[in-house]
């Protein structure tokens, strides 16, 4: 449980036990009992009494809740408590899983790794042997192809340390109308952690690499829902310029401790500032290709948009899609909570980040009028190239009542967040509206 | 009883356990998604491989849920169904999900 979570404790794992014996949970939670003729209601005030306190409501209609029930306060919420090394995710989906984070806990400068999200596409590695993991370098492109273990490439390599932002390439998908198909992301599948590795670069140079080289895709050890062996789950990667910057990482740390499981442990891919399915987890193959990458989820629909704008609910062919490469402007308020309740007399510190692809933030704007004025933020330097920007201001406001605080960030080329959901396309990419959240001023 | 009859019911016995194991975890999370009939269907095709808040979590036309479910089979690993098949994952899909508001998208 975090400090944020004051409205009612939840009990963990509560998901696991009713799914085991919803009766037997029923009781062990609130000690409650029902009728075993009408199986509904409670036969003792005890057992209404701990799972209202537990909602934080009464409940009016108890008398026909049925037995076995999880209340929706808490199924609402997802089963957080499940993920290992993470804490306060909203699970969108189980298998695969995939995990966003609410926007008041990625207040941090450097996202904490119980607080990176979590997008998975297959399963991942139950066995990890990390001293006997090797990374294979091979592909037509490569002049010659080789293997290291993570202990080889600590040792062959310069090691490097940089603040990285990764934001799947889906995140804010529920908001287009008509409804885009896949998880249905808000705004918290977005991430800006330290990562240890080294350059993607010195390990592609050092097998070399032949003047035909186009991309660089990848393969990791998760296994394809089916069960098919012979399926990857996903292999995509990043052209071969991508590929060689210098932030570009092969990397075994975030935020100087192993990576988390769930992020890819022992060792990922980060190419940072496009859609986070570029940078694999679970890494142990890279090949240099000498045309695009054709693994799996690199083809059109996946990962895809339409190369002309289309109207809400078009079916656009497959081969009018072309491939998502930077991500586009955004930013993101942290802090305070979406729904705070804030002193007129007070000043009112927003913070958050802002982020642009392979691009910088030149400003964040704030708004507390639905956009009609804008008031400029401090923003502050990315700690290194790829990094998002953190940015904080404060406002003050003119009568009691409810407001909207809305940011904007503007890109280095004059590109801006739009204020309505930008360009519909049928897989619900790219979605870089403006961030808005509520307060009530008393 | 033969040593072979033991065989067979041991294997019988193991199987049903491993059955057992596994249909109770794919029922919690197919009840999300359908009781009653249909439900078998989508065991063994959707909730076989993802679990079934992929699908609550989505919403769509009858045709866009056609496209999903031939999505699925096109380039997921889904097993090719028949028309009867489809036609059953689409109505309940579409019965269990809706259509989206625009006011269900606001965050």
């Amino acid at each position: 449980m975090s400090q944020y979570d004051d409205e009612k404790a939840r009990p963990s794992h509560i998901d696991s036990l009713y799914a085991a014996d919803p009766i037997a949970a029923d009781r062990r939670l609130w000690g409650r009992e029902t009728s075993a003729l009408s199986r509904r209601g409670f036969l003792k005030k005890s057992g209404l009494v701990a799972m209202s306190a537990a909602i934080g409501a009464a409940i009016p209609f108890s008398r026909f809740m049925p037995a076995g029930l999880i209340p929706a306060a808490f199924a609402a919420e997802g089963s957080s408590a499940q993920i290992e090394g993470k804490e306060g995710l909203i699970v969108l989906n189980d298998r695969p899983l995939n995990a966003e984070t609410p926007a008041h806990l990625l207040d941090d400068s450097i996202t904490p790794s119980k607080y990176m999200f979590v997008r998975n596409n297959g399963v991942p590695p139950t066995t990890i042997d990390v001293d006997n993991w090797t990374l294979e370098i091979a592909g037509e492109s490569c002049v010659n192809p080789l293997s290291f273990s993570i202990a080889e490439l600590k040792q062959r390599f310069e090691e490097v340390t940089l603040q990285l932002q990764l934001e799947c390439g889906g995140n804010g998908r529920s908001e287009f109308v008509p409804a885009a198909s896949g998880n249905q992301w808000t705004t918290g599948a977005i991430g800006c952690p330290t990562f240890t590795g080294v350059r993607l670069r010195d390990v592609l140079n050092y097998c070399g690499v032949g003047a035909d080289a186009e991309y660089v895709g990848y393969y990791g050890a998760d296994t394809h829902l089916s069960g098919d062996a012979d399926r990857d789950p996903i292999s995509r990667g990043v052209p071969i310029a991508k590929a060689l910057e210098r932030e570009s990482l092969i990397a075994w740390q975030m935020n100087g401790e192993d990576l988390p499981l769930q992020n890819g442990y022992p060792l990922r891919l980060v190419c940072a500032g496009w859609p986070a399915s570029v940078s694999g987890k679970w890494l142990n193959k890279l090949v240099v290709r000498n045309q695009t990458h054709d693994g799996e989820k690199m083809a059109a629909p996946s990962y895809s948009v339409p190369k002309q704008p289309v109207a809400p609910g078009s079916r656009v062919p497959n081969e009018d899609m072309k491939i998502i490469e930077s991500m586009p402007v955004k930013s993101l308020i942290t802090f305070p909570k979406s729904g705070v309740t804030h002193d007129l007399r007070e000043r009112l510190i927003v913070r958050g980040h802002a982020w642009a692809g392979d691009d910088q933030v030149s400003g964040v704007y704030l708004s507390i009028d639905f956009g009609a004025t804008w008031l400029p933020t401090g923003v502050n330097s990315p700690a290194n190239r790829l990094a998002w920007q953190d940015f904080s201001g404060w406002l003050q406001f003119p009568q009691p009542g409810y407001y909207e605080i809305w940011a904007r960030a503007m890109d280095t080329q004059g590109r801006s967040q739009p204020l309505v959901i930008p360009g519909w396309n049928p897989r619900g990419y790219l979605n870089n509206t403006a961030h808005r959240i509520a307060v009530q001023v008393v | 009883m033969t040593a072979m009859t033991i065989k067979i019911v041991l294997r019988f016995l193991l199987t049903a356990c491993a059955f057992a194991a596994s249909v109770s975890v794919a029922a919690q999370t197919t009840d999300a998604f359908v009781q009653g009939e249909g439900k078998e269907t989508v065991q063994a095709t959707c909730t076989r491989c993802h679990s079934a808040t992929l699908v609550t979590q989505n919403s769509g036309s009858e045709d866009v849920w056609r496209i999903r479910v031939r999505l699925m089979q096109a380039s997921h690993g889904m097993p090719a169904i028949d028309e009867a098949t489809e036609s059953t994952i689409v109505a309940i899909s579409l019965h269990t999900t809706g259509k989206k508001r625009r006011q269900d998208a606001r965050r």
